[in-house]
């Protein structure tokens, strides 16, 4: 994205503005009361009214204000900006989603070996054994002393674990 | 004098070596637990209350007060070397605390954080002897309009104090109070922008915004570059506060502990809310206000303060009214009732013995909090000198599994993730994500004070300015707002020389 | 390489320590194998706090593991009452105050967010406490007639803080204002400590709140109760008039008792109930109970089951014949 600053941020201005209407109707629609019964709709159109007065008003002088002189700063600063940040969200959306089914050990070996090799290499050798032993940490930390209940999924680590103990 | 005795028989009981142990193990697990994202004092007393079963009465609320001081520092130690708040009072400390961690000097904020909160402990403990019962009687003065005025008052001091766009700020407080209207109408139990999705009905928690707003958007923001080394700015500068950094923090220490004790006392009063006011407060105060949010030690000194003391406060209304603020003070009443006390007006007079008790086995657990962690200080900051390739990844999983075992949702999980994205991109975008936060945290407790305040005075809106406190706090945010929105429309006029040209 | 090789032999070493250090029993498969959430659902420092948090604390000595309680407050009990009805029913969440106005009460007045008779599983009742309408000692009215007057003389300015729009201490005070025919203006807290603040700091001039949240404030001339609402006297309010000596036939008590969400194994809900049922006969919590002024009344799955039945079917009724609405 090689907007310039200003129009990023009218336009982030103009997103937010959307975001308080919706809360503003939806207020509307559960119900504003009056002043002296407030309703469930009380707090969210008023939140979300002036949410909206307040992005309009900042995109409105964001259009009409002077461009900065002073440096630009990019919106990605480095080519490779995208591609790590990606891989970063996608790492831990593939986790969140798909931490119930595959389990924890299985998901927490598979975003450490995504994370390590994607955003800043590490060797095979190492990341192996990195994000083994942290599986082992993690799952001794919150499972085995915090009590958490972590999802089986396809490997059952609670077996292991009292089969070798 | 009879007040001295007492208090040196609690000390006397909660000094023996027994006890002391107790508290050690206490101090030492809450910390541990309290490291951890998401998991502040209170999920760690609930982790940790089974172990205290075990062992009888005295040692167990000895070690509980270990277990509920030593998360708070954790929280605190999370928050200044990766900027993760621990919970949700800890957010403030991210401030400044992770900027000096980046600077090299996360010995000197870890230690005046540990220095800071002990110093409010013992301030609070004081202030407790001497005015309990006339502190409660002021705190029954504050009813809903009161508390929405304080509270608006600390969101537009958070908004307003920030260092950029008055009105981004005031966008980030308004966008944060609508976020915290999702979930369950507090008072009539409707449930509101819920999308039919179950986890949603509680709202959207202040565990996983939190988290996701700072730790998680810290994630992305460091991985846009390479770092081929570690989290450091600056090469690392001695474990310890200087005497120039001690002598500038002590100010904002005692003014953080009296705010944050006034605080406590309040029914319902908050950690957070202390936390936030007294960086507002430094900030004002500060003859160099532009260095706050950049590594300024008074801002992790006065908020570190301020929410101890206000866990400190929070004992006038157990001990004067037998009301709870919270789950710890809950818990405390519990303990009382089993033997046969209940906690109300009388208390001090009746059962000095244990109420002296009680409160000197908490101030206990707040010296055992200093004393394990000062010689820690130097052990944590090594995970400063982790390559960040190696250490990030560990944050996001100790991130995503932390707000896991709040709850055992992974839908918690995906807000954190959620909440990531969106604290990435609004950074990109240069808004600030204090008023933010401090707007889903107090937005709930902001509407259900404005409703009730409107109800009591049958939607008239006099009732906030004919009582003199709520008068008072409103008049300050008043004062904040119109401050801020000057200067705001001085720097965003379009130039004189622009529009001169034009006709010129 | 060396960093690299240091922080894998933490990580392992972490994680070795971690598993040797570990405290808990692992059982195959039996209940309980892990902490019980039990759930209150109104603020801290409730009537329901007083009793279950002592309860708990003998109850565990019987499971073998902790009974942990959390406090979910919010929609004057609803918020908390419905989470444990869509908890998973394995005998690891129950709801501690079952029986109070959200079940039996608030069904009858607007849609809940589950079923009070087909969503639980009541496990055992603990004993109940009656309504108490409150005033503060300095103010003008002595009795319930004289607060009457006063009320008839300005209609809705007397204001009375209560715990819960749809819930049992509202409902005893609709009830008594379409009997007295006046008219009080509600004012909605998360709970009966809220609720009393707003009375002690005069921000309201009535509280209608559970009689044992109130009784040290009561006990310490404090707070004055205008009656309560238990068709006799009892000794364990000392000498605080009932509604029906004063002409106004109502009985509102709030029961109080443990439930699991419907589907709760048999096994599950009887071990529960045995351990609960040792806690009640210890004679701490008999204490305890008198500590707090909380009536005893003990009674097992099914005529628990049966009482909230005749209960609920009461309060319909009585809600019925007046005519009575929510006020929103």
């Amino acid at each position: 994205m090689g907007l310039p600053i200003v129009v990023r941020s009218a336009l982030s201005a103009i997103l937010l503005a959307g975001l308080g209407l919706v809360f503003f109707i939806g207020g509307l629609a559960l119900g504003f009361g009056s002043l002296a019964k407030p309703g469930d709709g009380f707090m969210p159109t008023l939140a979300g009214g002036t949410l909206f007065a307040l992005s309009s008003v900042h995109a409105w002088r964001r259009f009409s204000a002077v461009r900065p002189a002073a440096g630009e700063k990019p919106f990605w600063p480095e080519r490779s900006s995208i591609f790590r940040v990606g891989a970063v969200l996608f790492s831990v959306l593939f986790y969140t989603l798909a931490f119930e089914t595959v389990g924890f050990a299985v998901a927490t070996l598979v975003l450490f070996l995504i994370l390590l090799k994607s955003v800043d290499p590490v060797g095979w050798p190492s990341a192996i054994l990195i994000s083994l032993a942290t599986t082992v940490a993690a799952f001794a930390l919150f499972q085995v002393w915090l009590q958490v209940p972590l999802p089986e999924g396809w490997v059952s680590w609670w077996r292991i674990a009292q089969w070798i103990f | 004098m009879d007040l001295l005795n007492n208090v040196l028989a609690g000390f006397a009981v909660a000094l023996e070596p027994n006890n002391l142990f107790f508290c050690f193990i206490g101090t030492l697990a809450g910390t541990l637990v309290g490291v951890l994202p998401g998991l502040g004092p209170l999920s760690a007393i609930a982790i940790l209350l089974p172990a205290t079963f075990y062992i009888p009465a005295v040692p167990a609320l000895i070690m509980l007060a270990g277990i509920y001081y030593g998360a708070m520092y954790g929280g605190s130690t999370t928050s200044i070397l990766v900027n993760i708040p621990g919970e949700a009072a800890s957010v403030v400390t991210c401030l400044d605390g992770y900027q000096m961690a980046r600077q090299g000097k996360a010995g000197a904020a870890l230690g005046i954080a540990a220095i800071g909160s002990f110093v409010a402990g013992t301030m609070g403990v004081v202030l407790l002897m001497l005015m309990a019962p006339p502190l409660a009687r002021i705190a029954l003065k504050f009813g809903p309009p009161e508390y929405f005025a304080l509270f608006l008052m600390a969101l537009i001091i958070v908004a307003a104090m920030g260092s950029g766009d008055a009105v981004a700020a005031l966008m980030m407080m308004t966008l944060g109070v609508t976020i915290g209207t999702i979930g369950t109408d507090q008072i009539t139990g409707n449930p509101r922008f819920a999308l039919n999705i179950r986890e949603l009905l509680d709202g959207v928690g202040i565990a996983p915004v939190a988290i996701g707003l700072f730790g998680i958007s810290e994630v992305f923001l460091n991985v846009e570059r390479i770092v081929r080394s570690d989290l450091l700015a600056a090469p690392l500068r001695g474990l310890w506060p200087s005497l120039q950094e001690f002598r500038v923090s002590f100010l904002p220490i005692l003014r953080g502990s009296v705010l944050g004790f006034f605080i406590g006392i309040l029914p319902g009063g908050n950690p957070i809310i202390s936390s936030f006011l007294s960086y507002g407060l430094e900030k004002r105060l500060s003859k160099h206000p532009e260095r706050f949010g950049h590594g300024a030690i008074e801002g992790v000194a006065g908020p570190e303060s301020a929410n101890n003391a206000t866990t400190q406060g929070a004992f006038v209304p157990l001990l004067s009214l037998g009301i709870p603020n919270n789950a710890v003070m809950a818990l405390m009443l519990g303990a009382f009732v089993i033997h046969g006390v209940l906690p109300g007006p009388n208390l001090i007079t009746e059962k000095p013995q244990l109420f002296w008790g009680v409160l000197c086995s908490m101030y206990i657990g707040n010296a055992m909090c200093l004393a394990l962690n000062l010689p820690l200080v130097g052990l944590w900051v090594q995970v400063l000198r982790v390559p960040y390739r190696l250490l990030f990844p560990t944050i996001l999983l100790f991130c995503l599994l932390g707000v896991y075992s709040l709850n055992m949702s992974t839908f918690e999980m995906l807000l954190v993730v959620v909440f990531g994205v969106v604290g990435y991109l609004l950074r990109k975008l240069e808004y600030e994500m204090a008023p933010l936060i401090l707007g889903v945290v107090i937005g709930p407790m902001l509407e259900v004070a404005l409703r009730q305040s409107l109800l009591l005075s049958r939607g008239r809106l006099s009732i906030f300015v004919t009582r003199p406190i709520a008068a008072c706090f409103l008049a300050v945010a008043a004062f904040f707002l119109i401050r801020a929105m000057v200067s705001w429309v001085r720097a965003t006029k379009p130039s004189a020389e622009e529009s001169a040209g034009s006709t010129g | 390489m060396s960093v690299t090789v240091r922080i894998r032999c933490l990580c392992i070493a972490l994680g070795i320590v971690l598993l040797s250090g570990v405290p808990g029993v692992v059982r195959a498969g039996e209940f309980p194998e892990r902490p019980i959430t039990a759930v209150i659902a109104f603020a801290p420092g409730g009537a329901p706090d007083l009793l279950f948090r002592p309860m708990a604390e003998l109850a565990k000595k019987h499971l073998g593991v902790p009974v942990v309680i959390v406090n979910k407050p919010g929609g004057g009990g609803l918020t908390g009452t419905a989470e444990v009805a869509r908890a998973k029913p394995d005998g690891y969440t129950v709801l501690m105050n079952f029986g109070g106005g959200e079940i039996v009460v608030s069904p009858h007045l607007e849609k809940v967010p589950f079923d009070p008779m087909k969503d639980f599983e009541p496990i055992i009742m603990i004993g109940h406490y009656p309504s108490a309408l409150l005033v503060r000692e300095d103010s003008p009215w002595k009795t319930l007639e004289e607060f009457i007057r006063a009320a008839k003389k300005s209609p809705g300015e007397l204001r009375y803080s209560h715990t819960g729009a749809l819930g049992l201490n509202n409902l005893t005070t609709l009830t008594f204002m379409k009997l007295a025919g006046i008219t009080l203006t509600p004012i909605p807290t998360a709970g009966g400590g809220q609720a009393m603040n707003m009375l002690l700091g005069g921000h309201v001039e009535a509280a209608q709140i559970a009689f044992p949240v109130a009784w040290p404030q009561v006990h310490a001339k404090q707070l004055r109760c205008l009656a309560y609402a238990l068709p006799k006297r009892s000794e364990v309010y000392g000498d605080a008039p009932t509604f029906a000596e004063q002409g106004f036939d109502m009985r509102f008590t709030i029961a109080q008792g443990i439930a699991a969400p419907k589907g709760t194994p048999k096994e599950v809900v009887k071990k529960i109930h045995d351990a609960f049922a040792a806690a009640y006969h210890d004679k701490s919590i008999t204490e305890v109970m008198t500590t707090i002024r909380f009536t005893p009344h003990y009674l097992n799955s099914e005529d628990f089951t049966k009482y909230i039945r005749e209960m609920y079917d009461y309060y319909g009724s009585v809600i019925a014949k007046l005519g009575i609405t929510a006020t929103k």
